[in-house]
């Protein structure tokens, strides 16, 4: 048969969440939270300070290392969902920081909640919304 | 884009996710396809023509 002979190409469900995305997420996520932690008992400013504070980074390399290697793997719809998803969260983004950089000048740099140290968190679950958006539009 | 994607595959009694693994693709996309919310790539379109055995502009219509 002709259909034999077509390569088939693998099934990475970049828009279900991989279960090897899920886990390098999980995986940031954990040695996130392990730094953050690790950090209230360290001296600011100390060699091993700054150590903990840059473990994260290295866990995110990986995560980003999977989630491109399920993209590379995905069809062309789970793809053209990728891409409406990116569009509608970067735009999003921009406006969420934007309105969060006013309000810090309206309260004279003194915005307490959310800390500016935490702004980056939102972008994730947000991510995730437009994600939910996008894939809803094809289903 | 129109098509009979649907037609053809319950004539040969296969399920979204047989046609999804015989052509390569998610169960999503074939979905989408069928109710003609994604037109699929001139790619896809030959590869699924070459499958039902038909020509492209016999299973999609503009």
């Amino acid at each position: 048969m002709e259909t034999e002979k077509m390569p088939l190409m693998s099934h990475a469900r970049v828009h279900g969440a991989s279960p090897a995305v899920l886990l390098a997420a999980t995986a940031w996520l954990a040695v996130y939270v392990a730094a953050r932690l690790g950090l209230q008992y360290l001296r600011a400013e100390s060699f091993e300070a700054v150590a903990v504070s840059l473990t994260p980074l290295f866990a995110f390399f990986a995560f980003v290392w999977v989630v491109q290697r399920a993209v590379r793997r995905a069809d062309e719809l789970q793809r053209l969902v990728q891409l409406h998803a990116l569009s509608l969260a970067f735009s999003t983004t921009i406006c969420v920081l934007m309105g969060l950089g006013l309000l810090d000048i309206a309260h004279a740099g003194r915005l307490e909640f959310p800390p500016m140290r935490d702004w980056w968190a939102m972008l994730p679950p947000l991510y995730a919304i437009c994600l939910a958006v996008a894939h809803w539009r094809y289903r | 884009m129109r098509n009979d994607l649907r037609q053809r595959r319950a004539e040969r009694g296969w399920s979204q996710g047989d046609l999804a693994e015989k052509l390569g693709v998610s169960r999503q996309t074939i979905n989408a396809i069928e109710t003609e919310k994604y037109s699929p790539s001139l790619e896809l379109a030959f590869k699924i023509a070459r499958l039902f055995k038909a020509r492209v502009e016999d299973v999609f219509q503009p």
